[in-house]
C-alpha cells in the first residue's frame, strides 16, 4: 500500500509538547489527590461516628512503627535523589549524576518491598474492624503508588540506558512532579495512619 | 514539517494482531489463568476468584490490544515512534478496520464511543420496556422480584454509564478537536485507552447475569451490596471502577486538550459553547469520580477480604457510602446536563441563524451549575437518619442551582427570540428538551424541600422526575447534537422525515410515560417494587402504553440510522451552515483534519444570512478541501 493520505506531517511544536505534559501530568495530581483525600476523609469520619464503640476496640493491634518509619526515610531520601539529580541535569555543568537518579529508583523500589511487607504483617485477624480496615487500605494505596512510581522509573531508566534521555527535558520535569506527588502522598497517607492509632 | 515515507504492507497477521480479536483471546487466557490461580490459593471465596478473573481479563485485554506498545517503545526501546509508525497507530490505509483496533485518531475514537452509546442505550432501553411490561398489571407477571430488580439495576447502570458518555464520548472526541482547530487531541494514546478500558469493562457487567445479578439497583447501595447473596456485586463494582478510570482519563485528556491545543485566535471567550459545555462537564467528572473508585474499592475489599468499612456491627458505616456515593452520583447528573444543555444552545444557533444570547452569560450559568453541583450531595440524605445540621445548607445550596439553570433558559429563549427558525430535527430535540427539562427542574425543587422530599422520597415521583431530567432532557440534548453532527461524522444524511417521526413518537411517549408516573408518585407509589399495587394499576397501565410510542421510536431510529449508512445521500461538508470549525473541513474529515491550522477573529455565531440551501452550503464559508478524505476499504 503506498501512501495514502498526504505527503507531509505536522508535529507539535515543542512547547506545545511541554504544556500537555504538564497539564497532564498535574491533572492526574489532581484527581489522584481527590482520591487519597476521599480516603483520609472516610477514615477520619468512621473514626468520628465510632459505630457502636467499635472503630477501634480495646487492645487492637497497630502497625509496626519501625517499618513505617523506614519506609519515610527510603521516601525522603528517593525524593531528595531525584532532585539532586534533576538539578544536576538542569544545570547541564560536569558530569551528569545519572547514579542519583538511581538512587532514587532504588530507593522507590525498596520502600515499595517494605510497604508491601508491611501489608503482610499488619497482625490484624479477619474479619477486620473499621479500623484495620482503613489501615489495609492506607497501606494498600501507598503501595499501588510506588509500584506505578517504580514503573514510571523503569521507563526512564530504559531511556537513559538506551541514551534517549542524555540531558534535561521536559520528560524529566514532569515525572518529577509525579515523583514527589507520590512522597507526599505516601507520607501523608503514613502520617494520618499514626494519628488513627 | 516533515515528509513521510511510504506506509509498510500489512499482512493478515499484522492486521489481527494486534486488534480486538488478540485482545479478547488473550483476555479470555488472561481471565482463565487468573481464575485458577486465585481458586487454588484461596478456598472457599468466590468474590476473590471473580474479581481475579476480571483483572486477567483487564491485563490480558490490553496487552492483547497492543495498548502497552507505545508505553514500551517509549521507555524501553532503542528509538522514539516515527512518524509513520505514529500514523499506523492512527489508522492510516487500515480501512473499517481501524474501528477494531487501538486507533489513536480522535475521529476514530468518536465514531467507537458513538456505536457504544447507541448499542448501550438499545439494551438499556429493551430494561426499560421490560420494567413496564412487568408493571402494566398488578401482581408478578413475567418476573421474580429477583430478576426485576436486577433488571432494573442493569438498565439503571447502563443508561447512568451511556449518559454520563453519550457527549463528551462521541462528540467531544470528534467534533471538539477540530472545532478548537486542533490535529488531534492532546494524548492520542490515552484518547484510545479510554475507549478501550469503556469496552473492557462491558463484558464483565454483563457476566452479572451468569453469576446472580446484583440486587441493589444502579447506587449499589452498601451494607446490602457487602452481602454475599451473589457474586453479581462484584462485576458491578468492578465495573464501576474501570468505568471511572476510564472517565478520568477521557475527561483529563479532554481539558488538556482545550486548554494546550487551541488554534491561533481560539481564545477562551471566543470557544464555541458546545466546549465550554465539554470542559466544564469533564472537569466536575475529574472532582466527583475519584470518590466514586474508592467507593467501589472499598466494597470490593468488604466482600473479598472481610473488611468493616460499611458494617455496623464492626464499626463501618452505611453513611460513609452514602456521601461517597453522592458525593459522585449528583455532580455526575450536571456531567451529564452541561454537554448536552451546551449541544443544545450550539443547535439553536444554527437554526435560528442567530448569534448565541448572552455567549458570557450562558458560560457563567454552566460555571455556576458547575460550581454549585459538588456542593449538594448531601439532600440525597435527607431521610437517611443521618444528622441534620446540614440540611438547611445543603436545601439552600440545591435550590441555588436554579438561578444558573435559569440563565441557560433565558440565554436559550433569548436566542430563539425573532430568530429564523428552521425545524429541522435537531431543533425539534432541543424544543423537547426545554419542554422536558422545565418539567424536569420544577419537580426537582420539591424534592429538593426537605418537607416535601419527606413525603415524596422513595416514591415513583422521584422517579419521573430524574427520568424527565436525564432522559427528557439531556438524552433529548443527546440527540439534537446526533441528528446535527451525524453528516459530518458519517458522511451521510438521516432521513429527515424518519427523523422526525422519532422525534415525535419520543417525545408524546415520553411524555405520556412519566407524566403517569408523576400521578402514581403523588399517589404514593413506592419506587422498587416489583409488583405494582391495585391503587396505582391504571397510572402504570397507561405509563406503559404510552412506552409503546418510545419503543417504536427506537426501531425507526435503528431503520434511520441503518438504512442512511447504507444507502443515504451523501452529505456536503457544510450541511447546516454552521460556523463553527468543523463545518469548514471536507466531509469525511481527513486524518490530520485541516491542512492549515485556521485562525481565529471573532466568535463562531456571525449569523446573518438566510436558511442555506444545502448546494451552496460550502460556498458559504468560503473553504476549498485541499485534503483527500480518509480512503474506507
Amino acid at each position: 500500500m503506498s501512501s495514502t493520505v498526504h505527503e507531509e506531517s505536522h508535529e507539535l511544536p515543542l512547547h506545545i509538547k511541554i504544556a500537555r505534559a504538564r497539564a497532564g501530568v498535574l491533572l492526574l495530581i489532581l484527581s489522584d489527590a481527590l482520591s487519597v483525600m476521599a480516603i483520609l476523609a472516610a477514615g477520619g469520619y468512621l473514626n468520628a461516628l465510632n459505630v457502636l464503640g467499635q472503630f477501634k476496640v480495646p487492645n487492637e493491634a497497630v502497625p509496626n512503627i519501625i517499618p513505617g518509619i523506614l519506609v519515610a526515610i527510603l521516601l525522603v531520601v528517593s525524593g531528595a535523589a531525584y532532585y539532586l539529580w534533576e538539578r544536576s541535569i538542569r544545570r547541564q555543568a560536569g558530569t551528569i549524576q545519572q547514579p542519583l537518579f538511581i538512587v532514587a529508583w532504588l530507593a522507590t523500589i525498596v520502600a515499595l518491598v517494605v510497604q508491601i511487607y508491611m501489608s503482610y504483617t499488619l497482625g490484624f485477624g479477619s474479619p477486620y474492624h473499621a479500623y484495620e480496615s482503613v489501615i489495609i487500605l492506607l497501606t494498600w494505596f501507598t503501595s499501588v503508588h510506588l509500584l506505578l512510581s517504580g514503573i514510571v522509573g523503569l521507563l526512564l531508566f530504559g531511556r537513559i540506558a538506551r541514551g534517549r534521555q542524555t540531558r534535561h527535558s521536559y520528560v524529566v520535569e514532569v515525572v518529577g512532579y509525579w515523583w514527589y506527588y507520590t512522597i507526599i502522598a505516601s507520607l501523608l497517607l503514613w502520617i494520618f495512619s499514626l494519628i488513627l492509632s | 514539517m516533515t515528509e513521510v515515507s511510504e506506509v509498510k504492507r500489512t499482512t493478515l497477521i499484522n492486521t489481527l494482531f494486534p486488534s480486538v480479536v488478540s485482545g479478547v483471546l488473550l483476555g479470555v487466557i488472561g481471565a482463565v489463568i487468573g481464575g485458577v490461580l486465585v481458586s487454588r490459593l484461596v478456598e472457599n471465596n468466590n468474590d476473590a476468584t471473580l474479581v481475579a478473573i476480571y483483572t486477567g481479563w483487564v491485563l490480558f485485554f490490553f496487552i492483547g490490544i497492543g495498548a502497552f506498545n507505545g508505553v514500551w517503545k517509549w521507555g524501553l526501546d532503542r528509538r522514539d515512534a516515527t512518524i509513520e509508525e505514529d500514523y499506523q497507530m492512527a489508522g492510516k490505509g487500515q480501512g473499517r478496520w481501524r474501528y477494531f483496533r487501538y486507533t489513536t485518531d480522535h475521529k476514530v475514537v468518536g465514531m467507537q464511543y458513538l456505536v457504544t452509546v447507541l448499542i448501550l442505550f438499545f439494551f438499556g432501553s429493551m430494561g426499560a420496556f421490560m420494567i413496564r411490561l412487568e408493571q402494566s398489571m398488578p401482581g408478578a407477571i413475567f418476573f421474580t422480584p429477583s430478576t426485576y430488580n436486577t433488571i432494573v439495576g442493569m438498565h439503571g447502570i447502563l443508561m447512568i454509564v451511556s449518559t454520563i458518555i453519550m457527549v463528551s464520548g462521541p462528540f467531544g472526541n470528534f467534533i471538539l478537536p477540530i472545532m478548537i482547530g486542533a490535529r488531534d487531541m492532546a494524548f492520542p494514546r490515552l484518547n484510545a485507552l479510554s475507549y478501550w478500558l469503556l469496552f473492557a469493562a462491558i463484558p464483565i457487567f454483563l457476566s452479572t447475569l451468569f453469576v446472580g445479578g446484583f440486587p441493589t439497583g444502579w447506587t449499589g447501595y452498601a451494607p446490602l451490596a457487602d452481602q454475599s447473596l451473589t457474586p453479581g456485586m462484584d462485576a458491578y463494582c468492578f465495573t464501576i471502577i474501570v468505568f471511572a478510570i476510564s472517565t478520568t482519563i477521557a475527561a483529563l485528556n479532554i481539558v488538556t486538550t482545550v486548554v494546550v491545543m487551541r488554534t491561533s485566535g481560539m481564545t477562551w471567550g471566543r470557544l464555541p459553547i458546545f466546549v465550554w459545555g465539554v470542559i466544564l462537564s469533564v472537569i466536575l467528572g475529574l472532582t466527583a469520580f475519584p470518590s466514586f473508585i474508592i467507593s467501589q474499592v472499598m466494597v470490593l475489599m468488604d466482600r473479598v477480604f472481610r473488611t468493616a468499612f460499611f458494617i455496623a456491627a464492626f464499626g463501618g458505616s452505611n453513611w460513609l457510602y452514602e456521601h461517597l456515593f453522592w458525593f459522585m452520583g449528583h455532580p455526575e447528573v450536571y456531567v451529564i446536563a452541561l454537554p448536552a444543555m451546551a449541544v443544545a444552545a450550539e443547535v439553536a444557533t444554527v437554526f435560528t441563524r442567530k448569534p448565541l444570547f448572552g455567549y458570557r452569560l450562558m458560560i457563567s450559568g454552566l460555571v455556576g451549575i458547575t460550581v454549585l453541583s459538588v456542593l449538594v450531595w448531601g439532600h440525597h440524605l435527607y431521610t437517611s437518619g443521618s444528622a441534620t445540621a446540614l440540611d438547611g445548607p445543603y436545601m439552600l445550596d440545591t435550590e441555588l442551582i436554579s438561578i444558573p439553570t435559569g440563565l441557560f433558559f433565558l440565554c436559550m429563549i433569548g436566542t430563539f427570540w425573532r430568530g429564523k427558525i428552521w425545524a429541522t430535527a435537531p431543533l425539534l430535540f432541543v424544543g423537547g428538551m426545554l419542554v422536558n427539562f422545565v418539567i424536569g427542574g420544577i419537580t426537582g425543587i420539591y424534592l429538593a424541600d426537605l418537607p416535601t422530599d419527606e413525603l415524596l422520597h422513595g416514591g415513583m415521583f422521584v422517579t419521573a422526575h430524574f427520568h424527565f431530567t436525564l432522559v427528557g432532557s439531556m438524552v433529548f440534548g443527546f440527540f439534537a447534537g446526533f441528528y446535527f453532527w451525524f453528516p459530518k461524522m458519517v458522511g451521510r444524511r438521516l432521513d429527515p422525515l424518519l427523523s422526525k417521526i422519532h422525534f415525535w413518537l419520543f417525545e408524546i411517549g415520553f411524555l405520556g410515560t412519566f407524566l403517569s408516573l408523576f400521578y402514581a408518585g403523588l399517589q404514593g407509589e413506592p419506587r422498587w417494587s416489583a409488583n405494582v399495587a391495585p391503587p396505582f394499576a391504571t397510572a402504570n397501565l397507561i405509563a406503559s402504553l404510552f412506552a409503546i410510542l418510545i419503543a417504536a421510536s427506537v426501531f425507526v431510529l435503528v431503520y434511520n440510522v441503518v438504512t442512511s449508512y447504507l444507502r443515504g445521500e451523501v452529505a456536503t461538508a457544510d450541511e447546516w451552515g454552521g460556523k463553527t470549525l468543523e463545518w469548514t473541513v471536507p466531509t469525511p474529515v481527513p486524518l490530520e483534519n485541516f491542512e492549515k491550522l485556521p485562525v481565529v477573529t471573532s466568535l463562531p455565531y456571525n449569523y446573518g444570512t438566510p436558511i442555506p440551501a444545502k448546494e451552496s452550503a460550502t460556498a458559504d464559508t468560503g473553504f476549498e478541501a485541499p485534503l483527500q478524505p480518509q480512503a474506507e476499504s
